[in-house]
Order: structure tokens, then C-alpha cells, then sequence
């Protein structure tokens, strides 16, 4: 805890002086007017869509592109529904056809000219594409770079029950990625290599959202009005930079906002909307959100919006919440390894996609590591800054989501350590046989990712890699952020070893893993053999001198080369401290000292993160019982209790 | 007979034959010693000599346990197991869920092996309870125990038939049955309140069914039955005879279970980093299981008087 208050200090020290100077103004090329009506009856939305489209690309287009990304969802045969979700999750999605997404496009006018029939239906050769997810129209004449063109879209999408946590029966609609996206060729390039990527562009957006009168809506966007008009509730959002119109609305929901005001950081309304069966959470909601805003404004950059929207669902519902750009959803909590996932971790990291997603964006594969890795890592680091190690807590009498969960405060647990089991499962197989691009994407990405900003955390030191850290994400706002840009400014700045720098792509790229292990220690007792002339006479010696030969093995299994610390204790207590490159497979030491080895220990400090097995980092020449002893005595009680209770019941 | 005389009568016996108490324990002891002792090579193998053994000898260390991979008996290790409340409430919730196997093959293979050991046991100890003319010994129990094996080897594979009939159709029917009164959107309080209810029924379930087969065997003892389903159904006919008292009786009893299960777990909830520590733990713990053992003789002594009691003057009047 003590270093925990430390690293705060220090970090509310580093960033006390600085200026929070306003958001720069989003450089969106595209401006989009949205008015969509909710039919709640039928589950879906009628819209109108109007694009200022501008060329950014360098040379004149000739086509445009349409993604349609609830058709992705058409059917269960689609490529999304089959990648995205395991086949058995699926089926407890969608029940039948009925269920399933789309979107209809019913007209387009570009500058005026119907064009409707102009548009076609995009595939390629490798079938990445599921048929119907994208579209596109071929130009008139080429749209010169910097200039743009006005398109109107006339659509009708139904909205997929069950996925996105869609319940129709609760009156629960969620919508994302629910109007036509327009693209350039080259991002349908880059779609076609990570078809399942939900990126998006941010642009300006400006939206008109009917629901019905008794509906409460939460949206990603800025909302600047809302006013009852032929008994229906019209919503208006204006938001000069946003990457994705999201919206969540019910008349189960409440809303509940409270001001978050810190030092001179720039005012935010947090707006909580919530099921009412939930409102016991609030308060704990609430303030979990303050700290993400305190903590993150102190470390990155302050939230530049004056709107910080968090939707509580239900359990059974918000199956992928990291599909809402800009709209924290904080859905079911998991059982795990190491007991029930508790609320705050939750609200942080739901509540963090939101705070990222608003601030930048990445570009298609390979980048799952700065959203859902850094925001991972930022989570763990604020969990431990703001709360501290969260107790085990485990559940019990489990029936249709109510449990009861027993909080154990005697077993805390370090948040990292939950990242680090992931870890040991890297390589696991579904059930269905095979690893879904989601689990792939999951462990290689963003457990990878944050457990290498962890590692590189400790390695540079908790100040240069803050710093490092903030000037990137500050850099980035709004924009298009890339890997190399933060590995150079990390560079630049610190004098890092140069095989730190291609840590990400050994690790992301290729796959490659960390594994330090103390295979063997020997000590003995040095021999003087030998003849020795004693006088005239020559006598053999066999005698134990006061050294001991001590010699050290130790194992690198994994392929990244990492320099790591040993520290050796000897019997008298004294202790050697080495480093160890970490480039060959194995390293012994030899060497002679007063007294035998008593542990040697690789990474003492526990900064390697990415390290598979940390138990095998370490080992003592001697064993010792008391421990297996202690839990073994602990155990037996619980089986003698075991067998009694079985007994009564014979 | 009221149920106070009938508890009291049941301590009588206990205490009578309290001989058979260190028996049971001893058996129970050394049927646990089997399983402990690969129990602790394997866990020995594991952190005997890493240094997570110095963290795991204060208390706990969470980095390992995410990385501990168990196998076999290993799989029921867990850090709950350090508490003094959270062991007992694991095997309570095994009643109440019906999950036998929650902890793996081996802890349900072993707990068969005791289900027929006890089943042993029991008829010694329902033999001497009977004969209040003679006092305990060894070799009397066993001869009892031999005499009555073949009926409660029965009574113990029907109730087992009977336990899994109920956990596979009616627990879940029950639970479905008040989980449709609400649903997610629900308040969490109605939800648990009525999840409550339903695991609370459950256990009255359980109890009456557990009833049934002690009056089973008590009949079988004393009324010199062949035939185990026939002692069922007349264990059936009394308790519903004297519904109120069979009942009230077991739920004193249960009542007298729970709260000393409490008391010995809240004493036991000590923090146990120190070798004195984890000593006296493990006495208290062992001198907890010889009281549970003495429990479940008084459910026996006590239900046994009440049936004496009130099945005596019956069949008295049968015979007039």
C-alpha cells in the first residue's frame, strides 16, 4: 500500500504543474446529419443520413464506399457471426431468423442525382467480406482530393435481438453501427485485412433521435436538446468530433448525473443511466467514474467533452460492450479463476473504453493494444492507485445470475495477477476446438499489450514512462495514433535498451513469449587434494577448506530476450545481485563464497510481466515442509467436515 | 414424549456411549489421512522449495494460485481454505446445490467410500443406542455394525438414488419456479429474497428426506425389520403420524448443528501466520469435527428416543 501511495504522490506531483489547455479541435473531415426514428414494436430504426464527404486521400476517387455493418448479422453463416462469437454463444444470441440485423438502403442522391440503382454490392476473392456488409457507388466524375460532395441516405435497420445486449422484451434497444458508414478505398483495404475491426473515423456529427415520450436515452454524443413534440421525445446531439453515433435507450432506464469538477481541468457531467432493479450501485458507479476522470485527466489528458456517458445494464445483457465507441456500457460480470469480477473493476474498465475511445483512434489489425491494451493497463494501475488490492470474492448458490458473493479481505488480489492467468491460457483451445478470432484478439492484443506496459512501466521507471506516456496520448488526441509513435517518443526521451524498443512486435507481432526459470542450484564443500611436501617428504591431502563451490543454473524457455536481475542469498544472509542478459537458453554461474547458496531469485521485483510462470523464477537449495504442511493441515479439516456432511445425508 | 425430553434422552445416550465417538473420529481421521498424504507430496513437489512458500506460510499469494494449474486432489485446494467459516459454508452449499462432484473425482470417489463406511458405523451405533442394558464396546459395536451392514448398505444406496432423483429434477424445478417471478430487470433485494426462499426450501427437503431415512434405520434396529423399503415407508407413516414432533425434533437438533458450526467457524476465523497459530487451529478444527460427530450420534439418540417413545405405547395398543 505504501508504495501504491508513493506512486500516487508522485504522479499528482509530476502532473500538478501542468496546464490543462482546451482539447484541440477534432480535424474531421466529414460532416453527418442524422435523423433516425425509434419503432420500438418492430426493433427497428427509419433514418436519414446527409455526409459532407471530403476527399482526404491524395489523388482524385472515383468510388466511394458504403459499410454496412449491421449486415455482418444477417444470418448466422456471416463472417462476424461466426468470428466474433463461438458457435455456441450464437445460439443463445439468436433464436431464428427474426432475430438478425441489417440495413436496408433504401435510396442514396449524391449531389442531388438519385443514384440508387448505381449501387452495387462489394465482395473479394478471399471471402474475408461477409456479402452485403459493404457497398459502394462509382462516382460521376472523380472527386478531386480536398473537395467534397453531399450524399443522402434514405435506410431502414432492424436491430439484432440479444447481440449488443438488444432485449425486446424489456423494451431495451441498443444501437451501434446502425447507420451507413462512409469510406474510402483505402479504408476498405484495410477493412478487407481485419474484417472484424469496428473501427471508425471520428467526424462531426449533428443528430436528431426520436424515441417515444417515456423512452430515457443515453448516446455516445454531446446531447445539446431534447423537447416532446406529437408525443414523441426528440433528442438533438451535436458533437464536433465523435467516432460513432452510439445510443442505448428504454423506458426501464433513470438517469442520474452528478458535476466532476478537479483542480483546473475542464468541468464534465458524468450521466449514469441505469436499470432501476440497480440503483443500489450508483453511488459506488459514480464515484468509481470521478476517479476515472481525476486519474486519467492527472496521467493522460483531461476528458475533453463536457458529457461522460455510463449505461448499468442488467446482467443478461451487453454482450460486447466494447462495440460502443464512446458509450461506456457496463454489462455482466464474469465468473473467474480467481472469483466474481466485482463491480469497480467493471465500471473502470467499461468506463475506460468510453474515455479512449473519445480521445483516439487507431487504424484496423495489430492495434487492438492501444484501446483495449492500454486501457486494460490503465485500469489495473488505477484500481491499485484508487482501491488498492480488491478482495477474492467468491460466489456462491449460483441460480440464473442471483449469487450470493462473499467478499474474502484475506485474500487480496493484485489486478495484475488476473491479467498474468490469462496468460497461462494463451494457447488454449475453445471448446468448439479452436480459438475464436475474439479470444485470439483478446489474449494476444490486450492481455499482451497491457501486461507489456506493465513490464515496460517497471523497467524505464514509473516517472519517464508516465511522461512518455502522457505526451503521446496528448500528441494523439483525436487522431489516428500508431505504435512506433509512442515506442520513438519513449525512446527519444530515455536512454531505453534498443530491445525493449521492438519488445511489441516480438511480442504482438510474432507471438513470442517470456519464460525465466532457476533450474538448479548446487553447493559443496571445497576440496584441497593434492601432494604436499612436508619437509622432505611428500604427503597427500583430502581436507575441506572454509569455501564452498556454489553453482547456479538458470533457464530462458521463452524467445524474447529480455535483461532481467538475479539476486543470490547465500546462507549468512548476504546477498549478490547480477543481471542477467537473458540472450542464451541457459546461464550457470560458478563461483566460491564462504557459505552455500540458500535462494536465488530471477526478477525479485516482479517487473516482468509478461513472464509465464513467475512461481519457477525462483528456488531454494534446501526444501522446506512448513508451508505444504500448514495448507495441508487447513485442507484435511475441511475434508473431515466434508466427509460429516456427506455422512448426514446417508 | 416432548421433543425437549426426547433431546435430553438423546444426550443421555451420547454421553453413555461416548466411547464411540473417538472410534468414528479415528476412522474418519484415517480415511482423510489417505487422501492427505498425496495431498501434500503433490502440493510439497509444488512450493517446497520456491519462495512462494515463504508468502503462502504467512498467508497467501494470489500470483501463484492464478498460475497453479491443479490436478487430481489438488483441484479442491483453495485460498477459502485458511478461513474458519468459508470451508464449512463450501460443504454447506454442496448440500443446498446437490454439486457432490464441485471438488473433483477424487472427493467424490472418497465420499462414497465414506457413505458405506458410515453406513457401517451407523449400525454399531444404532445397535448399542438400542440395547440401553449394556455398555459400549468395541467389539460390540462391530458385531452390530456387521449384523445391520446389509440394511443400511440398502438404505444408504436408496437414499442415494432417492438424493440424486431430487438434485437432478426437483431442486432445479424449485429454483426455475421462483427465478420466473422476476427476472434481471427485477430489484435485487425481491430477487435474493426469493432465491432465499427457494434454497430454504431445498434445505427443509433435504432435512425430510434425511429424516425419513434415520427413522429407516432406527425401525430397521428396532423393530427387527428384513426389509429396508418397508422400514422407509414406515419411517414415512410416523413422521407423518407426528409430523410436528419428528419435525421439530430434527430442526433442533440442525439448529444445535448450525449454531456450533458458527461458533467453532467465527473462533476459527483467526489469522494463522504464526506456527502457534495454525497448532491451535488445527486442535480446535480436530475438536470441532469429534463435536460434529457427536451431533449427528445425538440426531440418532434423540430421534431414536422419540420413536421408542411414541411407537411403544402404539404398538402396545395394537396388541390389546
Amino acid at each position: 500500500m505504501f508504495k501504491n501511495a508513493l506512486l500516487l504522490v508522485t504522479v499528482i506531483l509530476i502532473f500538478s504543474n501542468s496546464v490543462y489547455a482546451a482539447p484541440p479541435f477534432c480535424s474531421s473531415n466529414n460532416e453527418i446529419f442524422l435523423k433516425a426514428t425509434l419503432e420500438p414494436q418492430d426493433g427497428r430504426i427509419v433514418g436519414y443520413e446527409r455526409v459532407l464527404y471530403k476527399n482526404d486521400d491524395a489523388l482524385p476517387q472515383n468510388r466511394i464506399y458504403l459499410r454496412l455493418f449491421l449486415n455482418q448479422f444477417r444470418n448466422s453463416e456471416t463472417l462476424l457471426s461466426t468470428g466474433l462469437v463461438t458457435a455456441k454463444q450464437l445460439g443463445s444470441l439468436f433464436s431464428g431468423p427474426a432475430d438478425w440485423g441489417r440495413i436496408e438502403v433504401k435510396k442514396v442522391v449524391v449531389q442531388g442525382t438519385d443514384m440508387t440503382n448505381a449501387l452495387q454490392m462489394a465482395s473479394d476473392q478471399n471471402k474475408n467480406l461477409t456479402p452485403g456488409a459493404w457497398a459502394f457507388l462509382d462516382l460521376v466524375s472523380p472527386l478531386p482530393p480536398d473537395q467534397d460532395i453531399t450524399i443522402e441516405i434514405d435506410f431502414v435497420t432492424q436491430l439484432p435481438a440479444g447481440l449488443f445486449g438488444n432485449d425486446f422484451e424489456h423494451q431495451l434497444f441498443v444501437a451501434a453501427f446502425w447507420y451507413p458508414q462512409l469510406c474510402s478505398a483505402a479504408d476498405f483495404q484495410n477493412q478487407k485485412q481485419s474484417p472484424l475491426s469496428t473501427w471508425q473515423n471520428y467526424a462531426g456529427y449533428d443528430v436528431e433521435f426520436v424515441v417515444p415520450k417515456d423512452y430515457t436515452l443515453a448516446a455516445s454524443a454531446i446531447q445539446t436538446d431534447s423537447a416532446i413534440v406529437d408525443d414523441q421525445l426528440h433528442y438533438r446531439f451535436k458533437d464536433p468530433c465523435l467516432r460513432e453515433m452510439a445510443v442505448v435507450t428504454s423506458p426501464n432506464l433513470r438517469a442520474e448525473e452528478r458535476e466532476f469538477q478537479y483542480e483546473d481541468m475542464p468541468p464534465v457531467t458524468i450521466r449514469l443511466i441505469y436499470a432501476d432493479a440497480l440503483q443500489k450501485d450508483n453511488s459506488a458507479i459514480l464515484k468509481a467514474l470521478e476517479n476515472l476522470l481525476k486519474y486519467y485527466g492527472l496521467w493522460y489528458a483531461p476528458y475533453p467533452k463536457s458529457t461522460f456517458s455510463v449505461v448499468h445494464l442488467p446482467h443478461s445483457t451487453a454482450l460486447a460492450p466494447a462495440a460502443f465507441p464512446g458509450l461506456g456500457i457496463i454489462g455482466s460480470a464474469s465468473q473467474e479463476r480467481f472469483g466474481q469480477e466485482s463491480l469497480i473493476p467493471r465500471v473502470i474498465l467499461h468506463g475506460g473504453l468510453n474515455y479512449w475511445q473519445q480521445l483516439i483512434t487507431l487504424h484496423f489489425a495489430n492495434t487492438g493494444w492501444i484501446e483495449e491494451g492500454l486501457n486494460l493497463y490503465s485500469q489495473t494501475r488505477l484500481l491499485i492507485a484508487a482501491y488498492g488490492y480488491l478482495p477474492y470474492t467468491k460466489t456462491y448458490l449460483d441460480f440464473q445470475n442471483v449469487a450470493i458473493n462473499w467478499k474474502q479481505h484475506s485474500v487480496p488480489v493484485d489486478p495484475r495477477d488476473r491479467l498474468m492467468a490469462e496468460l497461462d491460457h494463451i494457447d488454449e483451445l475453445s471448446d468448439e476446438g479452436k480459438i475464436t478470432f475474439y479470444e485470439e484478439n483478446k489474449r494476444r492484443d490486450i492481455i499482451k499489450s497491457a501486461l507489456l506496459f506493465w513490464t515496460l512501466e517497471n523497467i524505464v521507471g514509473d516517472q519517464p514512462f508516465s511522461i512518455a506516456l502522457r505526451d503521446f496520448v496528448r500528441n494523439s488526441l483525436y487522431n489516428r495514433c500508431a505504435l512506433e509513435e509512442f515506442i520513438s517518443l519513449l525512446t527519444n526521451q530515455h536512454d531505453l535498451d534498443p530491445r525493449l524498443a521492438s519488445l511489441f512486435d516480438e511480442i504482438l507481432i510474432q507471438g513470442g513469449t517470456s519464460d525465466f526459470k532457476v533450474s538448479h542450484i548446487f553447493s559443496r564443500d571445497l576440496q584441497e587434494q593434492g601432494f604436499w611436501k612436508n619437509g622432505k617428504e611428500w604427503e597427500y591431502r583430502n581436507e575441506t577448506t572454509d569455501q564452498v563451490y556454489n553453482r547456479i543454473t538458470l533457464e530462458h524457455m521463452g524467445s524474447v530476450h529480455l535483461p532481467v536481475d538475479v539476486v543470490v542469498t547465500m546462507e549468512n544472509g548476504e546477498t549478490m545481485e547480477w543481471i542477467w542478459d537473458g540472450y542464451h537458453k541457459v546461464k550457470i554461474f560458478e563461483f566460491e563464497h564462504a557459505t552455500a547458496v540458500r535462494k536465488v531469485e530471477i526478477d525479485p521485483n516482479h517487473k516482468i510481466l509478461i513472464d509465464l510462470d513467475r512461481v519457477n523464477n525462483s528456488l531454494y537449495r534446501k526444501k522446506n515442509i512448513w508451508s505444504a504442511l500448514k495448507w495441508t493441515s487447513m485442507w484435511m479439516f475441511w475434508v473431515q467436515h466434508y466427509f460429516e456432511v456427506v455422512a448426514s445425508i446417508s | 414424549m416432548t421433543v425437549k425430553n426426547a433431546l435430553s434422552k438423546g444426550f443421555d445416550l451420547v454421553s453413555r456411549h461416548i466411547k464411540m465417538i473417538p472410534l468414528i473420529y479415528a476412522v474418519n481421521f484415517t480415511l482423510t489421512l489417505l487422501l492427505a498424504i498425496p495431498f501434500f507430496i503433490n502440493l510439497y513437489d509444488k512450493i517446497g522449495n520456491r519462495v512462494i512458500r515463504d508468502d503462502m506460510l504467512n498467508g497467501f499469494d494470489s500470483s501463484w494460485w492464478m498460475h497453479f494449474d491443479p490436478q487430481h486432489i489438488l483441484a479442491s485446494f483453495r485460498p477459502g481454505l485458511l478461513n474458519g467459516i468459508i470451508p464449512l459454508f463450501d460443504n454447506f452449499e454442496m448440500v443446498l446445490t446437490g454439486d457432490f462432484n464441485f471438488y473433483g473425482f477424487w472427493m467424490l470417489l472418497f465420499g462414497l467410500v465414506w457413505l458405506v463406511l458410515s453406513s457401517f458405523l451407523n449400525g454399531g451405533v444404532l445397535g448399542l443406542f438400542t440395547d440401553e442394558k449394556r455398555s459400549f464396546s468395541v467389539s460390540r459395536f462391530f458385531s452390530n455394525a456387521g449384523f445391520y451392514f446389509h440394511h443400511f448398505f440398502a438404505l444408504m444406496f436408496t437414499a442415494l438414488i432417492v438424493f440424486f432423483l431430487f438434485y437432478k429434477f426437483v431442486q432445479p424445478l424449485l429454483l426455475t419456479l421462483f427465478d420466473q417471478f422476476t427476472t434481471d430487470w427485477s430489484p435485487e433485494t425481491l430477487r435474493l429474497l426469493l432465491h432465499s426462499i427457494a434454497f430454504s426450501i431445498v434445505l427443509f427437503l433435504v432435512y425430510f428426506i434425511n429424516m425419513i431415512f434415520d427413522y429407516a434405520k432406527i425401525i430397521i434396529v428396532v423393530e427387527k425389520k428384513d426389509s429396508s423399503w418397508m422400514s422407509i415407508w414406515l419411517g414415512i407413516k410416523f413422521i407423518f403420524a407426528h409430523f410436528g414432533r419428528a419435525m421439530g425434533l430434527y430442526l433442533l437438533i440442525a439448529a444445535i448443528a448450525a449454531l456450533t458450526t458458527l461458533i467453532f467457524g467465527l473462533i476459527l476465523s483467526f489469522s494463522k501466520d504464526q506456527f502457534f497459530l495454525v497448532l491451535i487451529a488445527v486442535i480446535l478444527q480436530q475438536l470441532f469435527i469429534v463435536v460434529k460427530i457427536g451431533i449427528r450420534l445425538l440426531f440418532y439418540g434423540s430421534q431414536l428416543s422419540l420413536y421408542s417413545s411414541l411407537h411403544a405405547p402404539e404398538r402396545k395398543m395394537k396388541r390389546l
